[in-house]
This record gives structure tokens, C-alpha cells and sequence, in this order.
């Protein structure tokens, strides 16, 4: 079924990925990059997940349903965040 | 009626070990996708408070322990790599390795828990424990930082608990050589698990740690 | 065991081999044993506040007893009898033998589910017996975190685990669906009953873990005595209430979305027709478990939510009309120059189609903004979720529960008895409910036990009915009980329906099928009516 096949070094290599990802995280937190700072976070932190998710939890060697059960939690995550933020974005706070 | 002779690790309901290995699998997912969304419930109550306290956001971010933090991380995504190495030495047929790969995992996950251990121990020194106690030199909504720092690790702290446990019981499998390239979905369960805890950890760390570290 | 005349019910009558059981059969009766224990105490808490209602004084509890009353009454109905009705009881039944499989994917998960719905049972049970909760069933904060000198931790503890329980569910079922499908049954030729317990099991595996969390941070909140609902601290309650019912709210489709599948089923087979627009039904499903997922705040229209997110949540409200007319209108085309009989759950599912569209409609009142706050937290509400949740859920699993008696006990019950009873039903819960509506809408709060006098001559009226409802309950119980000793013997298939269920003898082997079915044909092929004597007992 998976002509491409994962081995042992690919495994390792993400694993090299997700420590330096992981450094330039921790290095960036600590420069004054203004709104950058929160976006760099995000977008590192988001890759992480999406390393681990693709390489470690095998879902590219995976068939398309794996694809979309795995998506559908995260695809429900960002239904209660939305809507939740349509709440508290246009709300008086005192 | 008679059932078609059959792999003895293939369970009545089945046709066939293909099935059965496919219907866990998706039913891992499955299980994942819930633990997305009780997870979520928590990180929501976080954005919505960061969003509205920032500045006691950054005050309480400060007062947590990055060192701790960073070997932690480091420590976790180290025990991803040796569950997956542990999963891939199944499917490669290296039988021995296995129980080699998932002791080591366990190892890793034990230490993540006595280095959180101590840093907790710190952290009640530092009168970070919110309630009457509370640090008096921080600002009462720090208090609302620490708590969802408490129960977001505590609540992952116990999630890496539960996959001890499921490794302690992997690993005692492998080691009677249960598992190989034909049988191993137990294992790839239990992989996924563990990677997904992995996840999480991934995104705490940079929101209770690092909020605007360099001011 | 290898005896084919050995079905589910005689292959072992031990209570260790019923406790212990993996079989989807078996698992579903143990379900519909233990939801009717608690829909009967559930039913007598009921009862004890229509009897207070019939004056306008408190004389027969006080207010602090009635508000434990109507909150055991919700914890009960909503997650011990409601969510497990149609989708434990006749879902773990059903679903295997209607997609041709020998069992669910995972039997001893099955089995594990019925053991933390009870272990969770025993948890609120026991918490009401020592003296009750009285938060409402939605444990608002921070009076359920702060205030409320009751067993909530306790009770919250019960629901958590029996959640856990209702999560396996909809995780079986979801794999069942996609693995364990007989040869040639694709998506498009599944029975609509499947499709409603596939999305009703997407909301269970999606939103029941965002319920466990909040009730898990409500605890925790009550328990350390600092929190973040707590505006003590500068938390927001309203945050419970948005966590609480981005569950909820989709719950409230676990509670009517396996009764439209029921509704299918029963609507084409008595009609003797396929069903109207087959595709439209199916995505009408699948559309109500997602747009279920975006509607939530109109809940909290007079919370200090935003008044922005309001008019979001109001507008998403109305979209979930669409699919449900949809679906409404495709049954009333299926009836339409049908071959139309009245048996039992066909007068059940018709009953069912006029309450939801009462339900429904009143629903949509709800949605908009402005008439919402004219009639938030009356007796409105209490009517329009009633009609949905018992005029609607209740009646179709009676319905299911007489389309499928003979296929689970082997046994008919008695028909006559049964058309009279879904009457009295018919009657006895319009009469209960219709008067609250113009209770609501005259402004008589819900949760309070005296009201002003001249409410009263509703109260009375809704008594009354209510009175004739629990006539319309206990017949069907009796004349079950009968039908298991004097029934006539059910054939295979009595009804003449199409369906895999139906193929296999009645009560089914413990393994379902002497052989697994291969399926050719779409479902609801019903022959045309000038061919139906040959398909007798097919």
C-alpha cells in the first residue's frame, strides 16, 4: 500500500526538527519582537504538532480516513474558539 | 455455524486481522478527537483570559521555572522519538529491540514526572499556589494564571501517568514477545497516545512559560 | 452453541453470563432495563411537581425541595434516560443486524460503556439520596462553585462517568459504521437509521468531552474554594455557560436525531414506499449533528454575552430549521399515495412528525432574539424543549420500541392495545404541554414552586394531562411485560420490512447472521403493491 516506507532515520531527523524548533521557540520568546513574538509561537508550535502528527503518529503513510478522523477534533477545536471569540472579542470588559 | 479458521489475534466480530487492526486504528483517532476537545475546553478558558488579563498573564508567566520547563520539553519529544522507533522495530520485525525501545520510553516519562515534581515542589515554595496563600507581591488575576497553570499540567500530568502505565503493561508484552511485523496494533495504540500527550505538552509549554518572557 | 435454534436470549440465562455479556443484544437490554429504573424515578419527581403546581401556593414541598425536584428530574431524564435511550438501547440492538455484522467493533468497549453508565448512575443516585442537588440540571456557576450548600461534586462526579460511558458509545458506533458494513452495503444504500445514529454519534464523541472538562473545572473550582468562574477573581460565570452548552446544546440533537432516524424506518415501512429524496435525509442528518455545533449561545441571549455574538448565534439558530423541514417534508412525501396501515409505531411516528413541527416551530420563536427575552426562563421553554424531547424523542423510541419488540423478545405485542396506548400518549402529552406554552408566554417563570392564581387553571389542566400520560406509559409496560409470556410468536419478519435486521430469525442468533448477507439493493425497496403477496415472509 506505502511505497514510501518510514525509517529510522527519518524518525530521528524529525525528532532534530522538533528539538530546533523547539530552541527557536525558546530564543524568540525572549527577543522584544512585538505582535511577532505571539505569531512565531503559534506557527513553531503548530508545526511541531504537525511534524509529530505526520511523521511520529504515521499518519502520511496512512490512509485518507486517518487524514480526517485525525483532522476532525482540531476542525471541532476551532468551532468552540470561534464562536466562543465572537462572544468575548465584542464584549464590554470591566 | 462455523467460524473460518482465523488468526487467533483476530477477535470473533472480524473478518479478517486487516480489519481489525484498521477499526482500532480509527478508533484511536476517534479517541484522540475527544481528548482534542477536553483538552480544549481548558486552552479555551486560557485565551479567554490571557485575552482579557495580558499584563497578570506575563506577570505570572515570569514567576514559572523556564529551566524546568525546557528539559521537560526536551525530555518528551526525546520519548516520542523512542516510542516511534519502538513502533517501527515491530513493524521492521526486530523483535528484541522493542522491549528496548519501550523501557527507554518509559524511562523518559518517569523522569518528565520527577522533574515536574520538583518544579511543582518550587512552585509552592514561590506561593504560586493559588487561594488564601497566594504570593502577595503578584496581582490577584496572576491568581487565575496559576490556576489554569495547575490543572492544565495537572490534568496532563496525569495524562502521562496513565501512559505509564499503559507502557509498563506494552513493555512487559514485548518483553514475552508478543509483538511483531504481524501483530503490533496494541503498540501503535499506545504509540499514538503517547505522541498525542507529546502534543499537548508542545503547545503548555509555550503558553504558561514564555508570555512575553523578554519584557 | 453451533445450533442454529439457539438465539441471543437462550444461549445462557445465568446473571453472570448477562453481566458479563459482549453481545450487542444483551448489552442493549441491560441498557433498556437499567434507563427505565431511572426514567421511573425520574418520571415520580415529574409527578411530585405537576401535584405542587395544582395550587398556586407551595403546600405540598418547599421551594428548596422543589428545586432538588426539578434538577434530579433534568440530571435523570437528560443523561439517564434521554441520551442512552434510542442510542444504547435500540442503536447497540439494531445498528450491528442492520449492517450485516456479528457485532459491534469493539464488544467488550461496549460492555465497559453499560458499566460506567451504571457506576455514574449509582454516583447520582446516591447523591440524591443523601440529599439532593439543587443547581438545575446545568450547574450554573458560581452558585453550583460557591453557594450551593449541596451534593454537587458528587452528582457532576456521576454524570462525568457515565459521559465516558456515552463517548465509547459513539465511538463503536462510528467504527461499526465504517468497518463492519456487510459485502455490497455502501454508504448510499444505508438504512437512514444508520446515518441518524452515525451523526448522532458524532456529536457524542465531539461534544461530551467538553461537558466532562467543565464539570471536571466546576469541581475543582468547588473543591479548592479559588476558580476561574468565580467573578471573585475576575472570572466570567459566562464562561461556564459557553463551555456547558457547546456540549449541551448538541446534546439536545442526541436527543431528537435518533428519533428522525427512527422516524425513517417506521414512516417507509408502514407507507410500504421508499423513502422521499433518500439523499436529502441522509445530508439533513449529517447537516443537523454539525450546524447543532454552531447554535449554542442562543441559550445565553440574556447573559451578559455580547449582544453582537446574540445576533451570530440568533442567525446560526435559524439554520437548523432548514434540514429539519427538510427531513419533515420528505416523510410527508413519503406518505403521500402511500399504502398507509396504523399500527403502533406508525400512530407513534405520525404523532412523532406533529410534535416535533409544534416543537420545532416554537423553536424557531426562540431563536429570535427579541422574543426570547420576552419569554427566556418561562414556561415557554419548558414546553418547546418538552415537545422536542418527549414529544419527539420519547414518542419515537416508543415507536422503535414496537417496530423492533417483535425482532428483540420474538414476540408480538398486542396490537390494539398498543394503537390505544399511542393515543392516550398523543393526547395525555399535549394536554400536559400546551398549556405551558400560554403559561410561558403569560409570563409564569419555570423553577419556582407558587405562582400567581390566575395561572391556575393551566397548572390544573397540565396536571391532568399528565395524569393521562403516565397511563400512556404504564399500558405499553404492562402489555410488554404480557407480551413476553402470551405474545403471538413473531416470524421473521412480521412487518414485511425491508432491512438486513429483518432477514435473520427473531430473536436474532447470538451471532446474527447463519451467514453474512451480501447486499444488492438500495434501502427501501419496497415491491410495488400489486407484488406484495409474493414477498410475504421473505
Amino acid at each position: 500500500m506505502n511505497l514510501q516506507r518510514p525509517t529510522q532515520k527519518k524518525f530521528t531527523l524529525t525528532w532534530l526538527a522538533l528539538v530546533i524548533f523547539h530552541f527557536t521557540i525558546l530564543g524568540s520568546a525572549y527577543l522584544n519582537l512585538g505582535i511577532f513574538n505571539t505569531l512565531i509561537i503559534a506557527a513553531l508550535a503548530i508545526v511541531q504538532m504537525i511534524l509529530i502528527i505526520l511523521f511520529f503518529m504515521e499518519v502520511r503513510w496512512s490512509a485518507k480516513l486517518i487524514w480526517i478522523f485525525a483532522a476532525a477534533g482540531f476542525f471541532w477545536l476551532c468551532i468552540l474558539f470561534t464562536l466562543t471569540a465572537s462572544d468575548y472579542l465584542t464584549r464590554q470588559w470591566h | 455455524m462455523k467460524m473460518p479458521e482465523k488468526n487467533s489475534n483476530v477477535a470473533e466480530q472480524f473478518e479478517d486481522a486487516q480489519q481489525q487492526s484498521e477499526a482500532a486504528h480509527l478508533g484511536m483517532w476517534t479517541f484522540i478527537a475527544t481528548e482534542v476537545l477536553f483538552f480544549g475546553g481548558l486552552f479555551l478558558a486560557y485565551f479567554v483570559y490571557r485575552h482579557f488579563y495580558f499584563h497578570e498573564f506575563v506577570i505570572g508567566s515570569k514567576r514559572t521555572d523556564v529551566l524546568f520547563g525546557t528539559i521537560n520539553s526536551i525530555i518528551l519529544l526525546t520519548s516520542s522519538l523512542t516510542m516511534a522507533l519502538a513502533v517501527h522495530a515491530a513493524k521492521e520485525n526486530y523483535r528484541r529491540q522493542i522491549s528496548r525501545w519501550l523501557l527507554l520510553t518509559l524511562l523518559l516519562g518517569f523522569s518528565f514526572l520527577v522533574v515536574k515534581g520538583f518544579e511543582y515542589h518550587k512552585d509552592i515554595h514561590d506561593q504560586l499556589v493559588p487561594g488564601a496563600n497566594f504570593n502577595p507581591a503578584l496581582p490577584a488575576q496572576s491568581q487565575i494564571f496559576f490556576w489554569l497553570y495547575w490543572t492544565m499540567t495537572g490534568l496532563h500530568a496525569i495524562h502521562v501517568c496513565i501512559g505509564l502505565g499503559v507502557m509498563s503493561v506494552m513493555t512487559f508484552l514485548a518483553r514475552r514477545g508478543k509483538f511483531s511485523a504481524v501483530y503490533r496494533t496494541p503498540l501503535e495504540l499506545a504509540g499514538l497516545y503517547w505522541h498525542f500527550v507529546d502534543i499537548v505538552w508542545l503547545f503548555l509549554f509555550p503558553l504558561l512559560y514564555l508570555v512575553q518572557r523578554h519584557s | 452453541m453451533n445450533e442454529p435454534e439457539k438465539n441471543y436470549l437462550s444461549a445462557g440465562d445465568t446473571v453472570k453470563s448477562w453481566l458479563l455479556t459482549t453481545d450487542h443484544k444483551r448489552i442493549g437490554i441491560l441498557y433498556l432495563l437499567s434507563i427505565l429504573f431511572f426514567f421511573v424515578i425520574a418520571a415520580f419527581a415529574a409527578a411530585l411537581m405537576r401535584l405542587e403546581l395544582l395550587t398556586p401556593q407551595g403546600d405540598l414541598v418547599l421551594s428548596e425541595t422543589y428545586n432538588k425536584l426539578f434538577t434530579m428530574h433534568g440530571v435523570l431524564m437528560v443523561w439517564f434516560f434521554l441520551i442512552p435511550s434510542i442510542p444504547s438501547v435500540l442503536g447497540n440492538f439494531i445498528i450491528p443486524l442492520m449492517i450485516g455484522a456479528r457485532d459491534v467493533a469493539f464488544p467488550k468497549l461496549n460492555l465497559l460503556s453499560w458499566y460506567l453508565f451504571i457506576i455514574g448512575g449509582f454516583f447520582v443516585m446516591h447523591a440524591i439520596i443523601i440529599g439532593g442537588v439543587d443547581t438545575g440540571w446545568t450547574f450554573y456557576t458560581p452558585y453550583s462553585t460557591a453557594y450551593s450548600n449541596s451534593h454537587v461534586i458528587e452528582m457532576a462526579l456521576g454524570i462525568f462517568i457515565a459521559g465516558f460511558g456515552s463517548i465509547l458509545t459513539g465511538l463503536n458506533f462510528i467504527i461499526t459504521i465504517q468497518k463492519m458494513r456487510a459485502p455490497g452495503l455502501t454508504w448510499f444504500r444505508l438504512p437512514l437509521f444508520i446515518w441518524s445514529m452515525y451523526s448522532t454519534s458524532l456529536i457524542l464523541v465531539l461534544a461530551t468531552p467538553v461537558l466532562a472538562i467543565t464539570l471536571a473545572l466546576m469541581a475543582v473550582e468547588r473543591i479548592w474554594g479559588v476558580g476561574i468562574f468565580n467573578p471573585k477573581l475576575g472570572g466570567d460565570p459566562i464562561l461556564f455557560q459557553h463551555l456547558f452548552w457547546f456540549y449541551s446544546h448538541p446534546a439536545v440533537y442526541i436527543m431528537i436525531l435518533p428519533g428522525m432516524g427512527v422516524v425513517s424506518e417506521i414512516i417507509t415501512c408502514f407507507s410500504r414506499k421508499k423513502i422521499f429524496g433518500y439523499h436529502f435525509v441522509v445530508f439533513s442528518s449529517v447537516a443537523i449533528a454539525i450546524i447543532g455545533f454552531l447554535v449554542w449561545g442562543h441559550h445565553m441571549f440574556v447573559s451578559s454575552q455580547s449582544i453582537y455574538a446574540g445576533m451570530v448565534f440568533s442567525f446560526l439558530s435559524f439554520l437548523v430549521a432548514i434540514p429539519s423541514a427538510i427531513k419533515v417534508f420528505n416523510w410527508t412525501m413519503t406518505l403521500y399515495r402511500g399504502s398507509i396501515s396504523f399500527e403502533a409505531p406508525m400512530l407513534y411516528a405520525l404523532s412523532f412528525i406533529g410534535l416535533f413541527v409544534i416543537g420545532g416551530l416554537t423553536g424557531l420563536m426562540l431563536a429570535s432574539l427579541a422574543v426570547d427575552v420576552h419569554v427566556h426562563g418561562t414556561y415557554f421553554v419548558v414546553a418547546h424543549f418538552h415537545y422536542i424531547m418527549v414529544g419527539g424523542m420519547v414518542t419515537a423510541f416508543m415507536a422503535g420500541l414496537h417496530y423492533w419488540w417483535p425482532k428483540i423478545t420474538g414476540r408480538m405485542y398486542p396490537e390494539k392495545l398498543g394503537q390505544l396506548a399511542a393515543v392516550i400518549l398523543f393526547f395525555g402529552f399535549n394536554l400536559t404541554f400546551f398549556p405551558q406554552f400560554v403559561l410561558g408566554y403569560l409570563g409564569m417563570p419555570r423553577r419556582v414552586h407558587d405562582y400567581a392564581p390566575e395561572f391556575q387553571i393551566y397548572n390544573v389542566l397540565s396536571t391532568a394531562g399528565a395524569s393521562i400520560l403516565a397511563i400512556g406509559y404504564l399500558l405499553p409496560l404492562t402489555y410488554f411485560l404480557w407480551s413476553l409470556f402470551y405474545g403471538k410468536k413473531a416470524g421473521p419478519n412480521p412487518w414485511r420490512a425491508t432491512g438486513l435486521e429483518w432477514k435473520t430469525s427473531s430473536p436474532p442468533p447470538k451471532n446474527n447472521f447463519a451467514e453474512t448477507p451480501v447486499v444488492t439493493e438500495d434501502a427501501y425497496n419496497y415491491p410495488p403493491l400489486n407484488e406484495i403477496g409474493e414477498h410475504e415472509n421473505a
